[in-house]
């Protein structure tokens, strides 16, 4: 995942991906790095969504 | 009501009905002078208002009587807040005076008509040249007598509603001579310290208390002003040029302070409200996108992978299949080419070691032939010398052996020979011609 990327850029190419896998029609080479770029942005958008919840948390409480 | 006979009081108290319900005799502004005033010991005052042309009784009583700071006396040109109605008693049509002005100052109204048009013709009045009052105002600027209820109606008002705004005062003189100059003074400078809104205040008054607000160079500059104003002059009813060209206009100086501030209660319940709103938005925002993530999380895709490759197995294991179906009838036919190869190459070896042999057989059996021939023919052609040789019959005839012939045959045997037969006896060195006298079989 480039680093730059948003969180909904992340999750808008996450749903891009999950989508074009599911019609899998791509080429098993593309598939597979479409899958392992697939789970890298579901584990970093995971991280950011935690990170988002701990920020507001500690924002409330402050 | 019914047409037929009625009595006086129904129909006096259905015009009186009539009177009252209509809007255009109802608090309305009426000019006149005043004739036969009469101040009464009840307080009620009693007059006629007329002009050259009609008159009509008013009464004005103590309760709105006693409000009035001067007593009109016959004469006086005066404007009259009135309803209009009947005395049932007398059915008596009157006016009910609720306040009254000397109408001595139609001059004033006229210049005050005249300087409206004027400013409003030139768009000083115009709604687009207002400005927006700032909703939280820091610092509020009041420009308003000093000591004066006006003031305190103002600072209490600001400091029960929004007490956290500081309040910058340019005390003035409201009413009378000099006044209109330290308005003007006082509202160029407020405009150059910076406040977030300017109050111009005063308590209510006469048109001539009131006059100074009724300036033109006082208007002009409150229109040239950069900092939002509200006016609030007077009472309700009094309208000065400075309401008109201010941003906004308050009815009373405590109407002006409300329409400066905002209630501090509320603006803490929606500040409390809105907090409350984006943590809950906030939180839904973080939610949703949780949902969104785990539906794309637990697409097939990532929980079942296998099924990206899944059918490409299959895909695979049938021409798997198919090869290995295939690769049977290949194998067989290989083998049976394979026999039929060795077959053919068997059949021809045989053939050839076959023909080999019998080359080999009928090469050994010519050679051997041959050479048995040979050797036959040789041994033959040995003893036939031999046997020439020694069967030669010159060399037994020089031994003293002859031949005998008859009719040219040889004779071997002397069962061949009868008695008297003609013999020729060939011997070594010529013949003999004899006849056979006895013919014995045996030897001697």
């Amino acid at each position: 995942m480039e680093e730059n990327k948003t969180f909904e850029q992340a999750m808008a190419r996450l749903e891009e991906i999950v989508s074009l896998l599911e019609k899998n029609e791509e080429s098993l080479d593309e598939t597979i790095k479409l899958f392992e770029e697939g789970l890298k942005l579901a584990k970093e958008c995971d991280k950011q969504l935690k990170d988002f919840q701990l920020k507001v948390e500690e924002v409330i409480n402050e | 009501m019914s047409k037929g006979i009625i009595k006086i009081s129904e129909l006096v108290n259905y015009i009186k009905n009539r009177l009252d319900s209509d809007i255009y005799l109802q608090n309305i502004v009426v000019q006149g002078e005043i004739s036969n005033f009469i101040n009464h010991r009840s307080g009620h005052w009693y007059f006629t208002l007329k002009d050259d042309k009609a008159r009509m009784s008013c009464v004005m009583f103590k309760s709105n009587a006693s409000k009035i700071k001067f007593i009109p006396k016959d004469g006086d040109k005066v404007l009259i807040k009135c309803n209009t109605s009947l005395f049932l008693a007398s059915g008596q049509l009157q006016l009910y005076v609720t306040n009254i002005k000397i109408d001595g100052l139609g001059d004033l109204y006229l210049q005050f008509e005249e300087l409206k048009n004027k400013l409003n013709n030139e768009g000083l009045f115009d709604i687009k040249y207002k400005k927006d009052i700032p909703k939280y105002p820091k610092i509020i600027g009041l420009i308003t007598g000093r000591s004066t209820a006006a003031r305190e109606d103002v600072i209490t008002t600001i400091s029960r509603r929004w007490p956290i705004a500081t309040i910058k005062e340019i005390p003035v003189l409201v009413q009378g001579e000099g006044s209109s100059e330290q308005l003007i003074n006082a509202i160029k400078q407020i405009d150059e310290i910076k406040v977030d809104v300017v109050l111009i205040v005063r308590g209510g008054g006469s048109i001539e208390d009131l006059w100074s607000f009724n300036n033109e160079t006082l208007a002009r500059e409150i229109f040239k002003m950069k900092t939002p104003i509200i006016s609030g002059v007077g009472h309700e009813i009094d309208v000065t040029i400075v309401d008109y060209v201010v941003d906004k206009r308050a009815a009373t100086p405590t109407a002006a302070a409300e329409l400066a501030t905002p209630n501090i209660h509320e603006v803490k319940a929606n500040i409390n409200n809105l907090k409350d709103r984006i943590i809950t938005s906030m939180k839904n925002n973080i939610d949703n996108n949780k949902m969104l993530l785990n539906k794309f999380k637990s697409s097939y895709v990532f929980t079942n992978p296998i099924k990206l490759y899944e059918q490409r197995q299959l895909q695979l294991d049938l021409l798997s299949r198919q090869l290995f179906l295939i690769h049977p009838i290949l194998e067989k036919k290989k083998s049976e080419l394979s026999i039929i190869t060795n077959e053919f190459k068997n059949i021809i070896f045989d053939m050839i070691n076959q023909y080999d042999k019998k080359i080999k057989i009928s090469e050994n059996s010519i050679k051997t032939s041959i050479s048995h021939s040979i050797k036959l023919k040789n041994e033959k052609v040995l003893k036939h010398i031999q046997l020439l040789d020694a069967y030669s019959p010159l060399k037994v005839m020089q031994r003293g052996y002859s031949v005998t012939f008859k009719d040219d045959k040889v004779i071997n045997s002397v069962k061949n020979i009868e008695v008297n037969d003609d013999l020729n006896i060939i011997l070594n060195d010529g013949e003999i011609n004899v006849n056979v006298r006895k013919v014995k079989y045996g030897r001697k």
